[in-house]
């Protein structure tokens, strides 16, 4: 629920209520961005991030009710500069042409928690920003769009290129690690 | 569109539930609010000026759209009510980084009284990516909206700050996250990378005109190349395709290229020492953080010999006859110095390297982005620095070191001692 009193008043420079809307919001970014950079450090620092960039440019938010979205979009951007920071970590997860509408997969067999987040550290961060927008903060596809300001198709499809790469990794995996008992039996 | 989530999906949202969901570390969220009490509110005043090519007829059109710019910017700070309380109204640059130490591998260094200074902070209008400088200016290229990929030239004179945009359509690899534009100057000329059309362009600098265009195919793709242009005194050697390792010679005179050779791997980056050109290679495509092999070829013979491998080596540069290279993993990069005469030697920086620049007699480089550090190519000691943040890419030149930041959208000037 968005006090807009209270993000106007940070916006005329009200360090007060910015700093009460901060500890407010602080958990949910902090988590949003472990999830997104799998890192504890790196979170803390896209959530400072986030935060300052947010005081500076807040009298150039225009509809306080959009506050939160707009909280989330610095957010991701911090957690992208992070992510630069260690852009060592990009990985080109190599793909398999898989159908992710394809019904073959079996949910609870794939989805070994592990490796469904080893897998998804390898993703590249956009991929992993929408994930966890869509799945962790359950935002619908259009609240994504307009959170990361990028058209609704951009988020399917870099949703669905994240599911296909998981889908991709965690197949890779499994034959992987099936091989070594095929050649015992 | 199914309605049906898939396996995966299902997998996500319990491995999202299941995720443990902590308190923010109170003394992050202390030390944000710290640095909120020592950053001043934004008031967009940025000085653009939209130039015409020299010898435009238009100098007066140019005044009434400087005119015009500020006239809409003063509305946008008026409708958006953007003037402080106090009345004043310049974005102020944050202090110095106030990350929270942590003896973790990617926690900042503290490091002793700054031996430089920053002569000059100039906003921009792009999240900038690469920056050269030459023809008395300083040229930064980079993209208005980080999740797109159209990309802007702007061509700043280091004297007054005015920042011009330049009148150039071409697009970022991708988009600001993926890779930066690879620009340069030779020969008379700019030259960039452009992912609409697939191309190296050669740019005149003076009538914004495209002199020449090298198609490169899979620069319509990925490409994680750092550099894709170098020089020797006769000839610029462009990237053809970075996936394919192919390199044209391309002739200054008549822009005509002509198949150089061809490594093995994808071009991560290219050097020229005068007579030998290097070339770090990835033997994965689209990684740069595997084992990349630096490889030598001698211009006058086309010999490639694989000078050495190592893991994650990425920026070249040259310093005299000898190459010195990032190397090593993310959270401890390493630089390498392959030296005439003697073994390669390795040693460390204290944090992650960035591009490599000589100029002044030093090795110049960023470590964690959030320093310059000028280094001492014979001893390999740190002899200079001045904390920044978030630097991304460097060019020296007239006794200054210029740094981009593409967090804060800005560029610094460093006199250099």
């Amino acid at each position: 629920m968005i006090d807009a009193s209270l993000v106007e008043r940070a916006a005329r420079g009200d360090r007060a209520a910015f700093d009460q809307l901060a500890r407010s919001r602080a958990t949910t970014l902090f988590n949003v961005a472990r999830m997104i950079l799998r890192e504890d450090d790196l979170a803390g620092d896209a959530m400072q991030e986030a935060l300052v960039r947010a005081w500076r440019d807040l009298p150039m938010l225009r509809d306080v009710a959009r506050f939160d979205g707009w909280l989330h979009r610095l957010l991701v951007r911090a957690c992208y500069d992070q992510a630069r920071r260690k852009r060592r970590w990009r990985f080109d997860v190599p793909w398999t042409d898989v159908d992710v509408q394809s019904g073959e997969d079996d949910a609870r067999s794939l989805a070994d928690r592990d490796q469904l987040g080893r897998a998804l550290a390898r993703l590249p961060v956009e991929q992993r920003a929408v994930l966890v927008l869509r799945y962790w903060l359950d935002l619908s596809q259009a609240e994504i769009a307009e959170t990361l300001a990028i058209p609704v198709g951009t988020v399917k499809s870099r949703a669905n290129a994240g599911i296909a790469a998981l889908r991709a990794v965690i197949e890779a995996d499994m034959r992987l690690s099936a091989q070594p008992r095929s050649r015992t039996t | 569109m199914t309605t049906r989530l898939s396996g995966i999906e299902e997998g996500l949202t319990e491995l999202f539930r299941g995720e443990e969901v902590g308190a923010a570390p109170p003394e992050i969220v202390d030390a944000a609010l710290a640095r909120v009490a020592t950053t001043r509110q934004v008031s967009r005043r940025l000085r653009l000026v939209r130039t015409e090519p020299t010898g435009s007829r238009s100098r007066a059109f140019a005044l009434v759209a400087i005119a015009a710019a500020i006239a809409v910017i003063g509305v946008a700070i008026a409708a958006t009510g953007a003037t402080r309380p106090d009345g004043t109204d310049r974005r102020a640059l944050p202090t110095a980084p106030a990350v929270v130490q942590r003896p973790s591998s990617s926690a900042i260094a503290s490091l002793p009284a700054d031996t430089l200074r920053i002569g000059t902070t100039i906003d921009l209008p792009i999240v900038p990516e690469s920056v050269v400088t030459g023809f008395g200016s300083v040229w930064v290229a980079g993209v208005t909206d980080e999740y797109k990929s159209p990309a802007e030239l702007l061509r700043i004179n280091p004297s007054t700050g005015d920042v011009a945009r330049v009148p150039l359509s071409f697009d970022a690899c991708s988009n600001a996250f993926d890779t930066a534009p690879d620009l340069q100057v030779g020969f008379g000329s700019l030259w960039l990378s452009d992912c609409k059309s697939g191309a190296i362009l050669r740019v005149n600098p003076d009538t914004y005109k495209v002199q020449a265009s090298f198609s490169s195919a899979s620069l319509l793709h990925r490409s994680i190349s750092e550099h894709l242009v170098a020089f020797d005194s006769r000839s610029a050697f462009v990237v053809r395709d970075p996936r394919a390792g192919t390199i044209d010679r391309v002739d200054p005179a008549t822009s005509r290229a002509t198949p150089f050779v061809k490594v093995g791997g994808e071009i991560v980056d290219i050097a020229v020492d005068g007579s030998r050109l290097w070339v770090i290679a990835s033997s994965v495509s689209g990684r740069v953080d595997g084992l990349n092999s630096i490889d030598v070829i001698d211009i006058a013979t086309k010999r490639l010999t694989t000078a050495a491998t190592f893991d994650n080596a990425a920026s070249l540069a040259v310093v005299d006859r000898d190459l010195w290279v990032t190397v090593g993993a993310h959270d401890g990069s390493k630089i390498l110095a392959v030296t005439q005469g003697s073994s390669p030697v390795t040693f460390g920086i204290g944090g992650e390297a960035g591009a490599l620049v000589y100029a002044d007699g030093l090795v110049w480089t960023t470590r964690n982005r959030f320093d310059l550090v000028g280094i001492d190519p014979v001893s390999r000691e740190t002899v200079h620095h001045v904390a920044l943040e978030m630097v991304n890419a460097l060019a020296a030149g007239d006794g200054t070191m210029w740094a981009v930041a593409d967090t804060t959208r800005k560029l610094f000037g460093i006199p250099l001692p």
